[in-house]
């Protein structure tokens, strides 16, 4: 690995997000250098054409947040990018950019101190150099610069022994921890290390949740480390809930591989036409209270709503996690989120957690783990703290945790009492305490085009709209149906708002059509299509032009992610969502109610 | 009725935009000033939800055409313009102009589809009115039952392979007692392919000039790239599947639906199958709840698709890839549709589609 090098400086805001690294359109394009020239489009086009190998990016905070895709840190090692320089990294960003053999560097006074075109030198481990002026760097740890100098995880797992590889062993004692946050006494419980955070450790992974959208990349990840089984055939689940109706030309592929890993690796669950990963996920009860679960989707934060210590990582990581059973991770200092209260009429769960992300932003939560308690957390349903635990990762969490409960336990067919062990203690250390009153939440939006761009409702009520989503792993769920179905009885939506409407999965479609929720939508004017992750993702069935305003359920509004970049997209409740379906313009759902 | 007494009359047609017009006719279209607004159907049902942004930039041409002339029969997204014709607007004896080739369809309840150029259409929208200038006629008297296997489809492509007698002609079909609203849509759907001007069926008492005993139809296929290879059924013996789609102007109807239903029950798609259904409508849908339909077809790990054209259109939903087996009830099978691949589709009867997902092998005897 060089020591020193010097590059040529491409300069980048704060809140370079993954969907603007690579939108989620090319991901299934077969290569790498496929994705290329796609790099930065949305936001910068001419972009991809003028970097050169060597070159540096020099950004600002948060580089690299939003979705967990591999493919944005795999692109700019593939362009030869010699290293990234930002002021903060998203967590997920930076595990991928490591395992790519991508260097990051974190610098907080590089960026006010450079233009683009400046030359900047690199002492590893020492300081940058730029027009005369150095700034010093931290030193990389050691886990991290192994991989870097192993020149990635591939070839770190190619090296590794694989007959006298230690599988990992799921023996748990299951005790209460004092003194200890939730993601602690989850940590401590699975590794049985007594560890605290900025620790290193390895964990034994319970259940590995991986998806139709990287099937390619994870088969030939996996081959490359040379591994020839998995570690257990029945702790991994794939998932096709992407790219199911296949509505690009790469998508067909991705279904097939998705069966070529359970064919070829004997992999058990394999869920075709289920639904979104994170809800059958929920349904299966893959992610238990106690457990530690890594998923290729962002989103596996959700878990933390069932006490499971849930993450998302990228195909790389996937792929030796499918082989070792095993994954490192720094234990995270953790925000205690306390709620107490009744919540009003109208604000829901969706509008807690968009308050939050305005008050923590879309940085605030980098590697923490977000722990949420209350009297108002205990009156919630599993599906409202499953839409909490969800949009966590949009602050940059590494999870979204809730302790276990009664509802829990019922949810699980469990006993209560035997996972009790996990819950909150008066003697933890936090690093941050935020208190609300639910009486003073309101209903909020996340405006275009940042998920910590949240502002009450109340500001932005008659602005006209497009189109208007109700789905996703974030409010796509039984409660989020009833709540539209209530509001859109018996109405029809405005006959020029397009209104699509997509259950979360199977289970819950069905559900919902023996509560009459579907024929009440469909008769309102919705398109009802199958349940799977539909428009959140952004690569087709919905997709908008210059212009269009909309309003979905789901959990990222970056730019281009709708389709075009001069579209706007609103985060909301399915309250708000389904009233503004009714009128053609951002709406108060009280009155509906 | 007397569909015939409208020859050289003027009359007040139906006229209907759907996308599958093209960004230039729309912006052609738009800029006229609708006077029959009543009797002007606007369906946005082809690629719906808007699968590229592009579709989506035309899709905006229409919605604010619509917004501007308040127009009534305006939907987005419930379902295929031909059945929202034949559902909320048309009777029997009416007519239905428009730019599709597929417009035939609605001669299945009884009323005349006729495709016009651009200019016509527009002319049309303009004045409110239509000149009919009926082609030779050839009335065709259907009589008998099929035979057991034997469907709608094969009679079509019967009707298509020994298509001298109907090419550019006006076809009216008589006494149709054993063809339900399925057969008669899948008729009227494609048999455009025989170069037809249009079709209906008629419950008038007209002197036959041919008559088809249904009971000598044989079981057929059509080949991948069109319908200039009608062959017998035994040549498709066994073809692995990649994916099936039905739904469409042939298979979106609540008959083909309940059919279907009741093959998928207990049954479940192959593993290495894609199985996609589109309701052809909002209406069907519902439908299909009511009689419980869902469950059956879900349970089978088919996909339930958003009501409208769907992967019969296969411009955003059912793409199939580099030499895969496509088995559809939809109208297209041409090279290059449904992905830009070396694909194969093979057009046929939801039963065959439905047999085919089920086994993963596609036969057609």
């Amino acid at each position: 690995m060089e020591k020193t090098f010097t590059g040529k400086v491409w300069r980048l805001g704060d809140d370079i997000d993954t969907d603007v690294i690579m939108m989620t359109r090319y991901l299934a394009l077969p290569t790498l250098e496929d994705m290329i020239p796609h790099a930065f489009e949305p936001l910068r086009p001419e972009l991809a054409g003028l970097i050169k190998p060597g070159d540096i990016i020099v950004a600002g905070k948060n580089f690299g947040c939003g979705s967990s895709r591999e493919a944005a840190a795999g692109v700019l090692q593939a362009m030869g990018i010699k290293c990234v320089i930002a002021e903060s990294f998203a967590k997920i960003f930076f595990r991928n950019a490591i395992n790519n053999g991508l260097m990051l560097i974190e610098c907080k006074d590089l960026w006010d101190n450079c233009e683009e075109g400046d030359m900047v030198t690199v002492e590893v481990n020492k300081q940058v150099l730029c027009k005369g002026k150095s700034f010093p760097i931290p030193v990389i740890g050691e886990e991290v610069y192994s991989i870097l100098e192993d020149g990635g995880l591939v070839n770190r797992m190619k090296n590794l022994d694989k007959d006298k590889m230690e599988s990992p062993t799921f023996s748990y004692s299951n005790k209460h921890l004092e003194g200890r946050t939730l993601a602690e006494q989850l940590i401590i419980n699975n590794t049985g290390i007594d560890c605290k955070p900025g620790d290193i450790v390895t964990t034994s992974v319970d259940m590995a949740i991986l998806h139709d959208i990287y099937a390619p990349y994870i088969y030939n990840q996996f081959k490359s480390m040379g591994f020839d089984r998995v570690y257990d055939t029945e702790r991994i689940a794939i998932m096709i809930d992407h790219l199911y109706p296949t509505c690009n030309d790469d998508d067909p592929r991705c279904f097939r591989y998705s069966n070529r890993l359970q064919d070829e690796y004997g992999i058990k669950y394999l869920h075709t036409s289920d639904g979104i990963c994170h809800q059958v996920v929920a349904e299966e009860k893959y992610a238990p209270p106690g457990s530690i679960v890594f998923g290729t989707d962002s989103h596996t934060t959700t878990y933390g709503a069932f006490g499971s210590f849930a993450s998302g990582v990228g195909f790389t990581e996937m792929a030796s996690i499918m082989g070792t059973g095993k994954l490192w991770i720094r234990v995270p200092s953790a925000i205690k989120i306390v709620i107490n209260g009744k919540l009003p009429k109208g604000v829901y769960g969706k509008d807690i957690i968009l308050r939050v992300l305005k008050d923590i932003k879309s940085d605030g939560g980098i590697y923490k783990s977000l722990e949420f308690c209350g009297t108002t957390v205990n009156e919630m349903s599993i599906d409202t703290r499953m839409s909490i635990a969800n949009m966590g990762v949009e602050c940059g969490a590494k999870s979204a945790l809730f302790a276990p409960d009664e509802k829990t336990a019922e949810f699980f067919g469990m006993d209560y009492d035997d996972i009790n062990w996990l819950r909150f203690d008066d003697k933890a250390t936090y690093e941050r305490v935020i208190e609300y009153k639910a009486e003073d939440l309101e209903p909020y939006m996340a405006c275009p085009s940042s998920v910590d761009n949240v502002h009450p409702l109340k500001e932005l009520e008659g602005k006209a709209i497009d189109q208007v989503f109700l789905g996703s792993c974030t409010n796509g769920r039984l409660e989020d149906l009833a709540i539209a179905a209530k509001i859109l009885e018996g109405k029809k939506i405005n006959p020029f708002v397009k209104f699509i409407v997509t259950p979360a999965s199977k289970k819950v479609y069905k559900e919902a059509l023996k509560l009459g929720y579907i024929k009440t939508l469909i008769n309102a004017g919705a398109m009802l299509t199958h349940p799977y992750c539909s428009l959140c993702q952004g690569r087709s069935g919905g997709l908008a032009s210059d212009g269009e305003v909309v309003i979905g359920t789901h959990n990222r509004n970056f730019i281009g992610r709708m389709g075009s970049p001069k579209a706007q997209t609103y985060l909301a409740s399915p309250a708000i969502a389904a009233a503004s379906a009714l009128t053609g313009k951002i709406t108060n759902p009280l009155e509906y109610i | 009725m007397g569909i015939l007494k409208n020859q050289n009359k003027t009359i007040k047609p139906y006229c209907i935009i759907t996308d599958a017009a093209s960004f230039e006719e729309l912006e052609e279209i738009i800029r006229v000033n609708p006077v029959n607004k009543e009797k002007l159907i606007i369906a946005i049902d082809h690629d719906t939800p808007s699968g590229t942004v592009e579709v989506a930039s035309k899709h905006k041409l229409l919605i604010n055409y619509g917004k501007e002339y308040d127009i009534k029969n305006f939907t987005y997204g419930k379902g295929i313009g031909y059945y929202i014709a034949m559902e909320e607007h048309l009777e029997k004896g009416d007519f239905l102009i428009g730019l599709g080739k597929h417009i035939t369809t609605v001669g299945a309840m009884g009323a005349v589809g006729i495709r016009v150029d651009l200019d016509t259409f527009k002319e049309v929208m303009k004045s409110g009115s239509y000149t009919i200038n009926f082609p030779e006629t050839i009335v065709i008297d259907i009589q008998g039952d099929f035979q057991t296997g034997v469907t709608s489809k094969d009679f079509v492509l019967t009707l298509i392979k020994e298509n001298e007698d109907i090419k550019d002609k006006f076809v009216i079909f008589t006494n149709r007692n054993t063809l339900n609203m399925a057969d008669r849509l899948t008729i009227c759907n494609l048999i455009q392919n025989a170069g037809v001007r249009s079709v209906t069926f008629s419950d008038e008492d007209l002197e036959a000039d041919l008559v088809y005993d249904l009971n000598t139809i044989e079981t057929k296929a059509v080949l991948p790239g069109g319908f200039q290879e009608i062959v017998a059924s035994s040549k498709i013996d066994g073809i692995r599947v990649n994916q099936v789609f039905v739904g469409g102007c042939i298979a979106g109807n609540i008959e083909s639906m309940r059919k279907i239903a009741d093959m998928l029950d207990g049954n479940h798609v192959n593993k290495y199958v894609r199985l996609l259904i589109a309701p052809g409508t909002s209406n069907i849908y519902e439908q299909m709840i009511e009689e419980g339909l869902v469950d059956k077809i879900m349970d089978s790990g088919a996909l339930i698709m958003n009501q409208g054209c769907s992967a019969c259109w296969a411009k955003s939903q059912g793409i199939v890839d580099d030499n895969e087996v496509f088995v559809t009830t939809g109208s297209f099978n041409c090279e290059n549709w449904a992905g830009l691949n070396n694909n194969k589709i093979y057009i046929t009867s939801p039963e065959t589609a439905i047999k085919a997902a089920i086994t993963g092998n596609f036969y057609e005897n």
